[in-house]
């Protein structure tokens, strides 16, 4: 049963997205594409826990049983901790930062919807008398939020938009909540506190300890180190270059001489020797080179659709068969 | 001494020299004319800034291949904001996070205190998608929607995209002028290639590559379906070059020394090359 349902949810999987290419577009078939593709990257996401796991399950045994190497494996549970920590704090102070301007933003898509109702003439089950009320509602304990934020931080521009809001938010009340002519400069004002508010909370966010140690990790050390350890091939490269390059057969000379041309044919010394270097290394490249790499990735295409055959058929099924 | 069995580590003391001094000693070269590099800058040039429309560029790299594509980012960049062309930048590429937010506010920056009278703005000039999961995906999806507002919905600040004045207009693939896209990744490129298009559409392509990847991104450029290519450190060197004849003004960057110790660094590896065979050739000459 379970080898079936693998096999058959494979089957429709690749079914999907082989119809879905080879369709024409007016037959709508890819309508749910966008909400098929955030399915497949909910399944990925399943992934995180499996490196998690077997990491904690290797490197925990080594330091219980104090095998050979056990330090290193402490430093790297210790460092996954650490990011694992830090990044958490860092995701949670942005989704906290969002959620505090979301309501704002909701208050200015609420303000857009009643100007917009009223421009189309939609006949209103609530009338706009009490739209308006319940914006200025909930705009209120906002507004007297962001105050005392604005004071606490001194924030010019926050106080300035605020006072417009408070103008704005007047002169509406004035009119008996009945006025829509209002509407366009209230919906400015409030995207100017919005924005000006954004930009305090992200002031602070980018001042905080968590950012910092954030971008001391990620920034400061892994990108550092990704560079350090990636920057290690070209010794490696003159190394095997060194080594690799011995002109023994007619095929070896061809090819050290292709290697120097193209090589001399990209620095400006190569200039000083023969000004004809950068023409030859492009007749290299779109001629000879070319063709040479058109055939190994037809090659590999090829090679590469058999295999998608044979996994879309589950002809590939020793992972998830049982052994016989 | 055996000049074809060298100590390894005499071959990392030469590359580690031929690399620094250079560096160290702020030695200078003009790049090589890339042909490629000529192409894509002449692709942007040629871009219409009083019609709507935005450039989507890529940046797919992380820490590792950040010496060239990082180099190439900036310069196209820089040249598509002193266009006017807004852009939006994103990424497949988890690790290229740090990349989107600092290149494009580097380069304004630098934009904002050449240029008297002249500034770059976030929300008008550039955003920030930020990295979006799923590889092929999301780029499938690209073409597909009808609404790009509606398919990303905010940038990696959180702002909602209907906010921001660089998507007032822009609505399908069809608003995207130009796509450039940067890459040392195995396969990204390809994915670009094959669904960053509609039937009816397709943006101008110009794309930036690590060295090693060169000879694989060249049938592309060969078959026309990538207008532009920067070759490695050497074609940023050279577009770097480029914009420096069109805005006197304009500070070098570090392109063209990089470009420069990197070129000291090949002819080493020539050296080596050659004295690996003088002794062999030398032994089979005397032998005969």
């Amino acid at each position: 049963m379970r080898t079936f349902l693998i096999r058959l949810f494979t089957f429709l999987g690749g079914i999907y997205f082989f119809l879905e290419f080879v369709l024409p577009g007016n037959l709508n078939f890819d309508r749910y594409h966008e909400e098929i593709s955030d399915g497949f990257n909910a399944i990925g996401v399943m992934a995180i826990g499996l490196g998690l796991i077997n990491l904690v399950m290797f490197h925990g045994t080594k330091i219980i049983y104090r095998r050979t190497g056990y330090f290193h494996s402490c430093a790297l549970l210790l460092g996954l901790l650490c990011m694992l920590l830090v990044s958490f704090k860092h995701s949670l102070l942005n989704y906290q930062l969002n959620q505090q301007v979301e309501r704002l933003e909701n208050l200015k898509l609420f303000a857009e919807k009643i100007r917009s109702d009223s421009q189309d003439a939609t006949p209103l089950s609530i009338p706009l008398t009490t739209r308006n009320s319940k914006l200025l509602e909930a705009l209120n304990p906002l507004t007297q939020e962001l105050s005392q934020l604005a004071e606490q931080r001194q924030s010019v521009d926050m106080r300035q938009n605020l006072e417009n809001l408070a103008l704005l938010t007047q002169a509406l009340k004035d009119q008996h909540l009945d006025d829509i002519t209002l509407h366009d400069k209230l919906i400015l004002a409030l995207g100017e506190l919005n924005q000006s508010y954004r930009d305090l909370l992200q002031h602070e966010y980018l001042s905080s300890t968590t950012k910092k140690m954030y971008s001391l990790l990620f920034d400061g050390i892994f990108t550092s180190l990704g560079s350090a350890m990636f920057s290690l091939l070209g010794f490696y490269i003159a190394s095997a270059a060194y080594r690799a390059f011995r002109i023994r057969t007619a095929e070896s000379a061809l090819m050290t001489l292709a290697a120097i041309v193209v090589m001399l044919g990209q620095i400006p010394f190569g200039m000083w020797l023969w000004h004809g270097l950068p023409e030859a290394r492009l007749w290299l490249l779109t001629v000879p080179n070319s063709a040479a790499f058109r055939a190994i990735k037809i090659g590999a295409a090829v090679a590469g659709l058999v295999m998608a055959f044979r996994m879309w058929f589950s002809i590939e099924t020793k992972s998830f068969a049982k052994e016989q | 001494m055996d000049l074809s069995n060298l100590d390894r580590r005499i071959i990392y003391i030469l590359v580690v020299l031929a690399l620094s001094i250079p560096l160290l000693m702020k030695y200078s070269l003009k790049p090589v004319r890339m042909a490629s590099a000529d192409r894509f800058y002449a692709q942007v040039e040629a871009l219409n800034n009083s019609t709507p429309g935005i450039a989507f560029v890529s940046l797919d790299f992380g820490p590792s291949t950040k010496a060239e594509n990082a180099a190439q980012a900036e310069v196209v960049i820089e040249h598509l904001m002193r266009r006017r062309i807004p852009l939006v930048v994103f990424s497949l590429y988890q690790l290229s996070e740090p990349f989107l937010t600092k290149i494009p506010e580097s380069v304004a920056a630098r934009l904002n205190a050449e240029a008297e009278g002249s500034s770059w703005a976030y929300g008008t000039d550039w955003v920030n998608l930020g990295f979006r999961p799923g590889n092929a995906l999301v780029i499938q999806n690209i073409p597909k929607t009808k609404d790009l507002v509606s398919l990303f919905k905010k940038d990696a600040l959180g702002n909602s995209l209907s906010e921001l004045p660089l998507f007032k207009n822009v609505r399908t693939i069809t608003d995207i002028k130009f796509l450039a896209e940067f890459t040392g990744l195995v396969g990204v490129f390809d994915t670009y290639v094959q669904f960053f298009q509609r039937e009816d559409y397709k943006p101008s392509f110009g794309h930036g590559c690590t060295s090693i990847t060169i000879p694989e991104a060249y049938i592309y450029l060969d078959s026309g379906q990538i207008q532009g290519l920067l070759e490695g450190i050497a074609g940023a060197a050279w577009y770097s070059n480029l914009l420096e004849q069109a805005h006197p003004k304009r500070k070098p960057d570090s392109s063209a020394l990089i470009n420069t110790g990197l070129g000291i660094a090949h002819l080493v590896i020539i050296m080596l090359v050659l004295l690996g065979n003088i002794t062999p050739a030398m032994r089979r000459i005397l032998g005969k």
